[in-house]
């Protein structure tokens, strides 16, 4: 079963540059893993289809209220989300739903 | 100054977080991002087709001939826009309750549509008299109706949608929405469970509109005269609006978001939850002006800020990656190279958290001082007409030289935005080099 991994950010830009490097680590890794960037006011559209939610180091200050959705959920660390590190993203959300809440 | 920023960050965080998280901020922050903000673009690109960056002054030949033609047809060919832009205050007042419905696990759309009906009944006089008689929509002007709807109306609009999704939550919680026997198919039950609050929200309005224009209108009470709610409220905030328009405040403005940035914290998105209804009232009162023939005089709004500081992502970082793809250190010029193309776009998270900026002691200086410095420069080139006021808001990822030449539709705009880089270039350079200098250090002594 594929797991949704959704990265937040304000507008789902910067994310977006994320998540084609975290794909191709999911390939490597053999993760089945659904992976999206959005902006932080559709968190409450997607939180039905998430497994867990990455978010951006800039937002950092939602973590709070999105954790409030009762999903794991994280902050990237700041050189991994800076140089689309996707295999550290990818690990630390395969990470934090292995966690669980 | 490590201890400064570390502090810094410990306090500014939770701040921030209940600034943001505030659902009314939210819900207004998201009804720009997420309904406005289309109809700004689109709006945006009308306008741009009706008032096309000509030169002024054209004579003879089909360019004159075109220019001339486009002078005359300008109000018709400015219905595209105020259709969408013009009426940002519906989408926004949509978009609040629309935000703040779902943020209490209520329909959306519904409440949404609530929100502009009761929003529509604000923008109309009610209980004014011709030759005597009580006079309906026909005496009204659809000019004066549609402006409401603009920026005029944006108070009212928040919070017409945040009254009417308050509202829904009230009856909700209180059991008072008509519920129809599980029989019923979902969707004839929820347009009955509309009925009770669309009645008493509209029917509120209704009244409260009637008692505003008569207590609050010129006397003898006319149709050419009477004021709506919204032209009410905006009269009594306009102060605020001004103020919003000056060095002091667009100051203030690029301190608090490179405050933030200094701690890694994205600062346009915090202030601009704030002060978004203020940019777009600057903006549309602009565009009024070019509409009327006139010269646009609101400096302080969204391009301002997004076109002419912003270059290359909050804190005009765009020289500085420059500099980290010719840098000697390895790890910056790693940076450099993942942070070319999105700078080009104006997102910059990765110098941001890869440099990094965020809490560092070196750069937090230049990254408050170019802005500030840029600020107050186009500030004053604005100020003085050496280069126009941006009237169109483009989409913040607009590379720079094409978002300046879009946002005021004149070259200037593009030159200006060519000082800025220069002035940013000049102010973080010896920072960097100190920067650089330090990692060397760093890298020789391990």
């Amino acid at each position: 079963m594929n797991r949704n991994i959704v990265l937040v950010c304000s507008f789902g830009l910067s994310t977006s540059l994320l998540v084609n490097s975290m794909e191709t680590a999911a390939k490597e890794a053999g993760a089945q893993v659904r992976i999206r960037a959005i902006g932080s006011n559709e968190v409450p559209d997607v939180v039905d289809e998430t497994d867990v939610f990455l978010i951006a180091p800039q937002v950092r200050y939602l973590l709070n209220g999105i954790a409030a959705h009762g999903l794991p959920a994280g902050v990237i660390e700041g050189r991994a989300y800076a140089l689309a590190d996707g295999r550290a993203a990818l690990h630390q959300a395969l990470s934090l739903l292995e966690q669980g809440v | 100054m490590d201890k400064l920023l570390s502090f810094m960050e410990r306090t500014l965080l939770p701040v921030t977080a209940k600034i943001v998280e505030n659902r009314y901020m939210q819900a207004i922050r998201n009804a720009f991002i997420g309904s406005a903000l289309p109809m700004i673009i689109v709006g945006s690109i009308f306008l741009i087709l009706a008032i096309p960056p000509l030169p002024d002054g054209l004579h003879g030949g089909w360019l004159g001939r075109v220019s001339e033609w486009l002078t005359e047809a300008r109000p018709m060919l400015m219905i595209p826009y105020q259709l969408t832009f013009g009426l940002v205050a519906f989408w926004v007042c949509y978009g609040v309750a629309e935000s703040l419905a779902k943020h209490y696990k209520m329909d959306g759309g519904r409440v949404g549509l609530m929100a502009m009906a009761t929003l529509l009944v604000f923008c109309l006089p009610v209980g004014v008299r011709q030759h005597g008689h009580l006079v309906g929509l026909s005496a009204i002007s659809l000019d004066r109706f549609l402006d409401d709807l603009g920026a005029v109306g944006l108070f009212v609009a928040m919070l017409t949608g945040i009254g009417v999704a308050e509202l829904n939550r009230f009856l909700l919680r209180r059991g008072l929405i008509l519920k129809m026997p599980p029989a019923v198919p979902q969707n004839v039950s929820r347009s009955f469970e509309m009925m009770v609050p669309a009645f008493l929200a509209v029917g509120s309005a209704f009244l409260l509109e009637w008692w505003a224009t008569t207590t609050w209108s010129p006397q003898p009470l006319d149709p050419a005269t009477a004021l709506t709610l919204p032209q009410i409220v905006m009269a009594k905030l306009s102060f605020l609006v001004q103020a919003s328009d000056t060095l002091p405040s667009a100051i203030l403005q690029i301190w608090l978001m490179m405050l933030l940035w200094a701690v890694g914290i994205h600062g346009m998105n915090v202030v601009s939850s704030v002060a978004y209804p203020l940019w777009q009232n600057n903006l549309s009162s602009n565009i009024a002006e070019l509409g009327a023939g006139e010269q646009a005089t609101h400096i302080v709004s969204e391009p301002f800020f997004h076109m002419y500081a912003h270059l290359g992502g909050s804190g005009a970082t765009l020289p500085l990656v420059f500099m980290l793809l010719r840098s000697h250190v390895s790890q910056l010029k790693q940076v450099g190279r993942v942070a070319l193309v999105p700078a080009l776009f104006n997102i910059n998270e990765p110098v941001v958290f890869g440099v990094p900026i965020a809490l560092n002691p070196i750069l937090a200086l230049p990254l408050l001082a170019a802005p500030t410095v840029i600020v107050t420069i186009n500030f004053l080139a604005m100020h003085s007409g050496l280069v126009p006021v941006p009237t169109v808001q483009p989409p913040l990822t607009m590379p720079v030289f094409l978002g300046g030449f879009l946002a005021d539709g004149s070259w200037r705009g593009t030159v200006l935005q060519g000082v800025d880089l220069a002035v940013a270039g000049l102010i973080y350079y010896p920072f960097f080099k100190l920067y650089e200098k330090k990692l060397s250090h760093f890298a020789a002594g391990e």
